[in-house]
């Protein structure tokens, strides 16, 4: 048996929306990502693990006791909300200390976490400041601090990056995966960006419509997508031939002028960075994407041309 | 005041506002004391006293009362509404007229229709007026509920008409909600941001409003002179003001003289407080169990504006006089001034917590907090604070209910004034109209300097 278990988890919310017998076991230490689109249920999944929500059938489990019962306050799981949800009346210090001395904990043993776990995240400088007058990176691990400072059984994180520019949520990322590490802190991420999912989970889980449809580690995923909407989740190009389709990375197509295995005409092309990015009508309302290596480009960009691709890998798509 | 920048905006609409905010009784009293028969200003100009009696006063007096609240919700609107979607359409090739239409005219107008309708609906009940200076023949229904229940004890007539009221003022109020709803969302950023210059129109503009607040002065600052000389002919007195604290109230009112003071205070403080108490259980009730706003649960809270304030004490004094005795009639009055007050109070205290986001309450859950008294109150403690002031506000202005219900033991400011006037003791009459007055505009300061937006409904 895993460290979390959740086992058949069921729960119907009035809009109509249900999270549909859902599955899932960790063990301690792993990170577990979570993808979806909006709406998808990730959210809700969260909120009935941690106890905000309470499943109409199914348990969560966690080091082999049934918490699906318990109140949220006593379950020792903690929750990195989306917008963060840093007190705003009350100081870095203040927010860190919240649940701390909500428990009673002594002033000494206190002040002693804090410190440590500031100097871990490195934000011993913010700690006197209230969270609308320090940075998004300070306050995310303002957020983390506030929650660690607990030592949760589990952490439970809800696109807590979402709101942050790329280059900090990197640097962020990599924060969370050498802590957790470190402490051996057991987390369920969950995210709909794919880098985010790829990079952190040691399992990676794929959620539509309220149902976990496939959970996996996240290089066996990616590489083998299997069903048609996981695929262009992913960011396949799903190319029907015949009564088969197959699913082919944007960065695994090449482009030739005069020979390939499928031919199209370009419909608009653009400079993405690393890459060409071009999209390409095969006909029969298919577009395939293509991202081409900068070196290639005079090959083609004009729309209206005429292109042949070749693949260097496919895979077959299933059922959708 | 709503678009373009003057100087002190912000403080002259407040000080518009005013007559609204202050009780029906103290309105009525003022222009009695500046239109009324043998006031200065009729003894030179008869003509005047068209203002101070029959339709032609009641008209006088609700348009005084609330125009203020016509003009404030419609400059609100105009001021939040947004401005990105004005800079979309004028981006889009819109000139001045498409832009005025389509985007800040037609929020500024669906406010004013819809504060017209408020309007409406608090003249239809309107019950100072059509009693103190009305006379009979103009008395609105709710005077006349009044009338006959209390004054010719037919309560089958009065439950009748009652009925009647009640079914009348759905439509409106439906109507007002249907307005209401059809408002779109402000913009998020500081209106003062966004104020235009506008020469002309903006001294127009100052002259207007400069106009309506010195009317505005003339007829309040007249109750407050008349109760020092009444006929200002420059002989001053304390009089009225020994008398009101004094036999001369006691012989003809019956009650101790400092007791409708100090009942004033304690329902002011009485209703508030539950008010508020009851509006925090609903809200904070709301936000434990997520529920979904605007549900067909919270237009409940809405009742008490279809449900005329002399239905409900008369209503009150039916269910309950018989089983609570007259030494209690204090806790009929609290009852029915908390009804009253609570469409404003829930509203003030639900606009305050819905600014407090659901994750900060699970947060504090989460972490083993009291998500009440650790994050909500603290991050909704002004409008909590403002609540409270409008639930006294309320309770001292309400009239109706309370004029019905009280007892010589158990009657505030705002009856006594009545009491006074209807036995000719007119500048006593006016002494305690001033001292209500004062409380009044001191409750409207500390609204103020809350700095809560004022919502709409009373």
């Amino acid at each position: 048996m895993g460290y979390v278990e959740i086992r058949n988890l069921t729960r119907k919310y009035s809009g109509g929306f249900t999270l549909l017998n859902i599955n899932i076991s960790m063990n301690k230490g792993e990170i577990f990502t979570l993808m979806g689109p909006s709406g998808s249920g990730k959210t809700s999944l969260l909120r009935n693990i941690c106890g905000l929500d309470i499943p109409d059938t199914g348990s969560v489990m966690v080091n082999g006791s049934d918490i699906t019962h318990i109140p949220v306050e006593r379950r020792n799981i903690g929750l990195i909300f989306q917008d963060l949800a840093l007190f705003p009346h009350l100081t870095a210090y203040e927010n860190i200390a919240y649940g701390l001395k909500a428990r009673r904990t002594p002033e000494t043993r206190v002040r002693e976490s804090i410190r440590e776990i500031a100097s871990l995240l490195n934000i011993e400088h913010v700690l006197d400041r209230i969270p609308d007058r320090i940075s998004g990176g300070e306050r995310q691990r303002v957020a983390l601090a506030r929650s660690l400072v607990l030592s949760p059984d589990l952490l439970l994180m809800d696109e807590p990056l979402s709101s942050l520019d790329p280059e900090l949520r990197a640097d962020i990322r990599t924060q969370i995966k050498r802590i957790s590490k470190m402490l051996g802190l057991t987390i369920i991420y969950v995210t709909h960006e794919r880098e985010e999912a790829l990079y952190l989970g040691d399992k990676m889980g794929i959620i539509f419509n309220g149902s976990v449809i496939r959970i996996e580690e996240p290089r066996t995923l990616f590489e083998d997508p299997v069903s048609e909407r996981v695929a262009r989740f992913l960011g396949y190009n799903i190319i029907r031939q015949g009564r088969e389709k197959i699913g082919v990375l944007p960065s695994q197509v090449r482009i030739s002028p005069d020979k390939g295995t499928l031919s199209g005409k370009i419909i608009a092309s653009g400079f993405e960075g690393d890459h060409y990015r071009i999209d390409i009508d095969i006909g029969d309302g298919q577009i395939v994407q293509v991202f081409q290596p900068n070196s290639q480009v005079p090959l083609s960009e004009k729309s209206g041309e005429t292109v042949y691709m070749n693949f260097e890998r496919s895979v077959k798509i299933g059922s959708p | 005041m709503g678009r373009y920048s003057a100087g002190l905006r912000r403080f002259l609409r407040s000080i518009t506002v005013i007559p609204f905010f202050l009780p029906s009784i103290v309105v009525v009293i003022a222009f009695v004391s500046l239109f009324g028969p043998g006031s200065f200003l009729t003894s030179r100009l008869p003509v005047l006293g068209i203002f101070a009696q029959g339709l032609t006063g009641i008209v006088t007096v609700n348009v005084f009362f609330n125009a203020p609240l016509v003009a404030f919700l419609t400059s609100l609107a105009v001021e939040r509404s947004d401005r990105s979607l004005e800079e979309s359409a004028m981006t889009l090739g819109a000139g001045k007229f498409r832009v005025f239409y389509s985007v800040w005219g037609r929020d500024g107008i669906l406010a004013a229709v819809s504060a017209a309708v408020l309007a409406f609906l608090y003249s239809f009940a309107g019950f100072a007026a059509p009693l103190i200076i009305g006379g009979v023949k103009n008395f609105t229904v709710e005077a006349w509920i009044y009338f006959i229940v209390k004054e010719e004890a037919n309560l089958p007539l009065g439950v009748a008409f009652s009925i009647i009221q009640s079914l009348v003022l759905i439509l409106p109020v439906l109507v007002y909600f249907f307005l209401w709803n059809r408002q779109r969302r402000v913009t998020s950023k500081s209106p003062d941001e966004y104020a235009k210059t506008g020469g002309r129109l903006v001294y127009m503009g100052k002259i207007y409003t400069s106009l309506f607040i010195v009317a505005e002065f003339i007829i309040l600052g007249s109750v407050i002179l008349s109760s020092f000389d009444l006929k200002w002919n420059s002989h001053f007195t304390l009089s009225a003001y020994s008398g009101l604290f004094s036999n001369v109230t006691r012989n003809a009112l019956g009650t101790v003289p400092s007791l409708p003071f100090l009942n004033t205070l304690f329902y002011g403080t009485m209703t508030a407080v539950i008010s508020s108490s009851l509006g925090m259980l609903w809200i904070v009730g709301k936000r434990r169990v997520s529920a979904r706003p605007d549900s067909i649960v919270d237009s409940t809270q809405f009742i008490p504006l279809v449900i005329p304030a002399i239905v409900m004490a008369f209503s009150v004094s039916i269910i309950l006089g018989e089983h609570v005795s007259s030494s209690l009639t204090w806790v009929l009055i609290i009852l029915v001034q908390t009804a009253v007050s609570i469409p404003v109070v829930l509203r003030m205290i639900s606009s305050g917590f819905s600014r407090v986001p659901q994750s900060l309450s699970e947060a504090a859950r989460i972490l083993h907090g009291n998500a009440f008294f650790t994050v909500e109150l603290p991050l909704a403690g002004t409008t909590l604070a403002t609540a409270l002031l409008f639930g006294f506000a309320i309770s001292m202005g309400e009239f109706t209910a309370t004029n019905f219900l009280s007892t010589s033991t158990f009657m505030p400011l705002s009856v006594e004034i009545y009491s006074l006037q209807s036995l000719r003791l007119t500048q006593e009459a006016y002494a305690a109209a001033s001292l209500l007055l004062i409380l009044s505009l001191v409750s409207f300061y500390l609204i103020q300097r809350f700095g809560e937006s004022f919502v709409g409904i009373r």
